[in-house]
């Protein structure tokens, strides 16, 4: 058998991939020269390093895989992980501080309960019981019910308990109007008229109103959540 | 990693039989492979080698060899397991208790061993399978690139027509006698390393 054609023999017989005929054939030959059967235990171990080789080589390919991998693993899911709760961070923040800032929220902040003053306050049964109407529409959100008796109460002839009207009564309006140029001539007399601690309370919430914060988030904002939240809807 | 465009709708016998076929298939079909179970084989061996602060970090090599293990058996054999993935869990598991019982003396799971066709290794053996290894190594590497590369090939199953596609070569004839010539030297490279008969020390 010629060298080429006996090489290609062996390398099938080396690779698995001989037929049973072809075998069959090279075990003759090995039984029967031992140039070939030398020829054969040469190439095994040929072939041996070159398997030696290719596991190495593997490995080499297994650790760059590794590599490639985590790293796309990183990219694709803790960075997106990370803009996503960014993301909803950001959304979260914007809320809270549209919520924060809304005329609602700011008129219960700064809202007088009667009872908080009952202490320095003297009124009558009658004038109780309208306080307590007061500040019960205020609190259920009944703002319309809540003007009326703040009206009432705001017309007493006992400064303080006069004050507390008139102050819980702007609060209020502001809830419902809110922070109109019609609203702030009102807060502008009340500051100047009314005795202390509401002529601060006053001073305060001009001072919040005026702040850059409150205005880029209820005026810029509040107004273009209210364009996007219906198409969102 | 991204050109390898691995499917999840693979099936393990796909993956057996690109190994099986050799060539650029078998490249890839390993590379998907290992992609596919190698978070669940790491996060099975990290489990299991927690327990042994001593292993620490090895989980990656056990892993890495586990698999090689187990492509090295998938070429060999006609294969008919079903789950590849429990396949080379199974292979790294053996093959960090078969090192804990090297370390320790402690015979762990004799029946694992049977199942997955492990040798029993003792110290000698070990010594005189890392000389032998090292001298082929020695040889292959004496090699010109370019008879590394076509013998890499050949070895992988890629056709001689691939061959001579993928080294610019002439035509297949061209690359099988370059072939014939490389693994003659290297053959020659061996016998020069050896004092005794190549047969007597495989």
């Amino acid at each position: 058998m010629e060298d080429h054609a006996l090489s290609d023999l062996i390398d099938q017989y080396l690779l698995g991939t001989i037929s049973p005929e072809d075998d069959q054939q090279l075990q003759q030959l090995i039984s029967s020269d031992p140039k070939v059967e030398k020829l054969v235990e040469e190439s095994k171990l040929a072939y041996k390093a070159l398997e030696i080789v290719r596991r190495q080589q593997l490995k080499a390919k297994l650790k760059v895989l590794d590599e490639n991998s985590s790293t796309l693993g990183f990219t694709f899911s803790k960075w997106l992980g990370l803009v996503i709760l960014l993301l909803a961070g950001c959304f979260f923040y914007l809320y809270m501080s549209s919520y924060y800032f809304s005329p609602d929220t700011i008129a219960r902040r700064y809202y007088v309960p009667f009872q908080d003053k009952s202490k320095v306050i003297q009124a009558t049964n009658a004038q109780l019981i309208l306080w307590a109407q007061a500040d019960d529409a205020f609190q259920k959100g009944e703002y319309q019910k809540s003007i009326l008796r703040f009206a009432t109460l705001a017309e007493n002839s006992d400064p303080a308990q006069a004050s507390l009207a008139q102050w819980n009564l702007l609060v209020t309006q502001l809830a419902v109007y809110g922070p109109g140029p019609k609203w702030k001539n009102w807060l502008d007399a009340f500051e100047l008229s009314a005795m202390e601690p509401f002529a601060q309370k006053a001073r305060d919430l001009r001072s919040h109103l005026d702040s850059k914060s409150y205005r880029f988030f209820f005026f810029r904002l509040q107004e273009n959540l209210s364009t996007i939240k219906p198409r969102l809807i | 990693m991204n050109h390898l465009h691995c499917h999840h709708y693979l099936r393990d016998t796909d993956y057996i039989l690109g190994i099986q076929s050799g060539g650029p298939d078998a490249d890839r079909a390993i590379s998907c492979l290992y992609l596919k179970y190698r978070e669940r084989a790491y996060a099975y061996m990290a489990a299991l080698i927690s327990k042994h602060a001593e292993y620490k970090g090895a989980a990656e090599d056990l892993v890495q060899d586990g698999f090689i293990i187990m492509i090295d058996k998938i070429r060999m054999d006609s294969f008919q397991i079903k789950s590849l993935g429990g396949y080379w869990i199974g292979i790294s598991k053996m093959l960090f208790l078969n090192q804990l019982k090297k370390d320790r003396r402690i015979v762990y799971v004799n029946e694992v061993e049977t199942f997955y066709g492990f040798e029993h290794l003792t110290p000698e053996s070990i010594l005189f399978e890392k000389e032998a290894q090292y001298k082929l190594e020695n040889a292959f590497a004496q090699l010109g690139p370019r008879c590394k590369e076509v013998l890499m090939l050949w070895l992988n199953q890629y056709s001689m027509m691939e061959i001579a596609q993928k080294m610019n070569l002439s035509s297949d004839a061209m690359a099988r006698k370059i072939k014939f010539e490389c693994f003659k030297k290297l053959k020659m490279l061996i016998k020069s390393r050896y004092k005794t008969a190549p047969k007597d020390l495989q």
